[in-house]
């Protein structure tokens, strides 16, 4: 019974500890994708523009434009658990990865760290996602 | 019409090619005539205008020379091509300088002219004015709106009371059409009117047909207009515009059909103004629908034949035309291969290259010409159509499959809703709803509205869509050559292959579609799609270290596994961009590819529009349309291509 007790103690703390971390790391709000590993928003010369609503209850935007034509809209859901960024679209599809998180300057800025074969760092900075790219967006087919 | 070699010419012409000279009768004497003259005339006489031919001269008629062709049977001659003051240069580049109109005496032979015609040196050839016709069985049926409210008028973009029965604009699959109507196919053109174009009051359309009812209460305020109040010219009579001239041989009617108002009302009919129907490219009813100018070759049922219709082509070009439309052609398998076509008729030929050439408008280099595949059931385009660089349309039906005259395969490079009679309604009735609904002339139907059928109106479908498309890249700013743009037009398509097979029903009777199967071009024409390639197709994603199939559906349309590819080049440094150890190749119908770093490139597919094969001289075949795309490789992707 004594054991028991001990083990119960012993977890208590890890478990208040990944709570914590979630807890400071608030990824909620409207993100601007800033950097692709150390590139610019540009891919080969390809512009990429991506902007990312995470939203309270757990739903996501993503408005997207790789090169050329209209913003794309994808939708889903996401989670985090330990610092660990997941999520699938509302097509059944999981993400290409699931993500290390770090917020900086104040929580302004969120690097996603791909946990890929060949991890790819990319950085987003809090920006409002203007009315153009939202009312505009197509979903994709 | 038909045409083909007959036995009589056959024979003169083996004659002539085995002797040094030929005797021709001319009155009560005989002519010496060189056999070399012979191949100089590159038509057949077979369904042509007795009383007309073609001249290719190297130079301009003098007194001697008029003298000789007045002693051969000539009246008049004059230049095929009126020329206009600044465009001598091109008109010389593409020999329409060279063109003669020989109106000959009455009762002369015009075999026998033509080949002593084809005597004189200075003739370098001699064309027949074979008559062409239309791709319409030329019957129409007029329209008696039945007053129901249908689930398509609440939704609909425009008040036009008839829209709800266009079925090619938005099918529902309402059992009024047919039992076997097809939700969705159609032209998907409802939500570029509602978010993107519905045209531009700068760009015209020709449309070289019967003429058009000018003053048509829903075609009026879309109609081209030229400083002299014209809205086009009759190059059959030389005279005014006509469109109600019936004529009837044993109790049919044989002359005008109000073929050519049709057409041009799916092109342009007055949108929104709360009357009749809708027009592709029709505007929102604020005076911003594409014009239409009537070229009309056709007059009372008679044909201007290749005269008319030449003279028709240099005339859109030269009055600001950006596309022609043309539901017109010869029967399926006169010409095999683009060559014996153009040297038919050259003079034709010669006006379509001046028009894809002129530039009338800020988008393109030049100009777009739209033909119908023709009503044969073949398994061939007819010509013009089916030449390797202009776009031929087939047809289907409102239950989105080939329409039984249709024809298809080689030379046919997408498809249309051109209507289909013979459906049975909802009530087990025969209908005309599952024809095509347009304008008509009142003085032949007694309304101004009515259906037709035929690949004559699956073709103004695609030059009301090629129209808007342009109207909608002038409203971006987006400028093409002629081919990346007959590219774009031709690979915006949905696959229309998967439900080809076994049998369809039409009425009471069934329809073997195994024919049908991968013969239809690259799939039906969308208008969305091709809104969406002029805004610009988004890079794909693709994953770096990973061998990889890429779909191609954004650059080819649904059909693209369907499709014949016949080259694959990654443009500037793109190679490098993504660290390719090997080319990328298309494999079922997608692009493979194994990047090794981060990075982009441009690929340029290039695939056979129409046919297994492009076509050639010699064989007739589909063209040659390439499509690039642009692709980032990063180090994961997801399958649905979302960023994250």
């Amino acid at each position: 019974m004594m054991r028991k007790f001990l083990l119960g103690i012993l977890f208590v703390p890890f478990l208040l500890t990944s709570c914590c971390k979630d807890k400071t790391l608030n990824i909620t709000g409207e993100w601007s994708l800033i950097s692709v590993e150390t590139r610019a928003v540009t891919i080969g010369g390809e512009e990429v523009d991506v902007y990312i609503a995470f939203n309270a209850d757990k739903s996501f935007q993503i408005y997207q434009m790789l090169g050329t034509g209209r913003y794309r809209l994808y939708t889903g859901t996401w989670s985090l658990l330990d610092g660990v960024l997941s999520g699938k679209y509302s097509d059944g599809t999981f993400w290409g990865s699931s993500y290390d998180v770090e917020l900086e300057s104040s929580n302004t800025i969120l690097k996603l760290t791909s946990k890929s074969a060949v991890a790819e760092v990319d950085t987003y900075k809090k920006t409002p996602i203007p009315d153009s790219v939202k009312s505009n967006a197509l979903l994709p087919k | 019409m038909r045409l083909g070699k007959t036995l009589p010419s056959l024979f003169l012409f083996l004659c002539l090619a085995c002797s040094k000279e030929m005797r021709i009768e001319e009155g009560n004497a005989m002519e010496a005539v060189p056999a070399y003259a012979a191949a100089k005339i590159s038509n057949s006489p077979e369904y042509s205008s007795s009383n007309i031919l073609l001249l290719k001269l190297g130079q301009a008629p003098d007194t001697e020379m008029l003298a000789a062709f007045r002693m051969k049977g000539i009246v008049k001659i004059e230049r095929l091509f009126s020329s206009t003051p600044g465009k001598e240069e091109i008109e010389r580049k593409f020999n329409l300088d060279k063109w003669y109109k020989a109106t000959l005496e009455e009762g002369a032979e015009h075999t026998n002219v033509a080949i002593r015609v084809a005597a004189v040196e200075e003739v370098m050839a001699v064309q027949y004015n074979n008559l062409l016709e239309k791709a319409s069985d030329g019957i129409a049926y007029p329209y008696t709106p039945d007053g129901l409210s249908t689930r398509a008028a609440e939704t609909a973009r425009f008040n036009d009371p008839a829209r709800p029965d266009q079925w090619n604009y938005k099918n529902y699959g309402s059992f009024a059409v047919s039992k076997n109507a097809y939700a969705g196919g159609d032209i998907n053109v409802e939500d570029v009117w509602a978010e993107l174009t519905a045209g531009d009051n700068s760009i015209i359309v020709a449309v070289l047909d019967e003429g058009v009812k000018y003053n048509h209460p829903d075609l009026a305020a879309n109609m081209w207009t030229d400083e002299d109040g014209s809205h086009g010219h009759n190059f059959v009579s030389d005279g005014p515009i006509t469109w109600d001239r019936a004529r009837y041989e044993n109790n049919r009617n044989v002359g005008d059909t109000g073929h050519g108002t049709h057409c041009a009302g799916t092109i342009a009919a007055v949108n929104n103004n709360k009357l009749g129907v809708c027009g592709i490219a029709g505007g929102t009813g604020n005076n911003d629908g594409v014009k239409i100018m009537s070229c009309q070759i056709f007059d009372s049922g008679r044909s201007g034949g290749l005269a008319a219709t030449a003279a028709a082509i240099k005339y859109a070009a030269d009055n600001g035309a950006s596309i022609i439309s043309c539901s017109f052609g010869y029967p399926g398998g006169t010409f095999r291969g683009d060559k014996p076509y153009i040297d038919y008729a050259r003079a034709e030929y010669d006006a379509l290259c001046y028009f894809e050439s002129t530039k009338n408008n800020p988008v393109l280099d030049g100009s777009i010409a739209i033909f119908a595949s023709g009503n044969d059931g073949d398994p061939y385009a007819t010509y013009p159509g089916a030449l390797s660089n202009v776009i031929s349309v087939s047809a289907f039906g409102p239950d989105f499959l080939p329409a039984y005259y249709t024809n298809y395969g080689p030379g046919c490079n997408i498809v249309a809703p051109g209507g289909e009679n013979g459906h049975l309604n909802g009530a087990g009735e025969l209908t005309d709803k599952c024809m095509i609904l347009s304008t008509l002339p009142k003085e032949l139907y007694g309304a101004d509205y009515g259906y037709m059928q035929g690949t004559s109106m699956a073709c103004p479908h695609v030059s009301g869509i090629a129209a808007l498309a342009l109207s909608y890249a002038k409203k971006l700013g987006k400028t093409y050559t002629t081919q990346e743009f007959k590219d774009m037009i031709v690979t915006s398509a949905n696959d229309f292959d998967s439900r080809i097979n076994g049998q369809k029903i039409r009425g009471n009777s069934t329809m073997d579609l195994t024919k049908y199967r991968k013969q239809m071009g690259t799939g039906s024409i969308d208008a969305w799609k091709l809104m969406m390639k002029i805004e610009g197709v988004p890079s794909k994603l693709v994953a770096c270290g990973q061998e990889q199939w890429v779909d191609l559906s954004d650059q080819f349309g649904t059909s693209s596994p369907n499709l014949t590819y016949l080259k694959v080049e990654v443009l500037g440094n793109g190679k490098e961009s993504l660290g390719l150890a090997k080319d990328p190749d298309i494999r079922y119908g997608r692009l493979f590819i194994h990047p090794t770093k981060i990075g982009a490139a441009k690929i340029k597919i290039t695939a056979v529009g129409g046919g297994a094969a492009v076509g050639t001289d010699k064989k007739t075949g589909g063209m040659q349309v390439s499509q690039v795309i642009s692709v980032i490789s990063r180090n994961f992707k997801s399958d649905n291509g979302g960023w994250l």
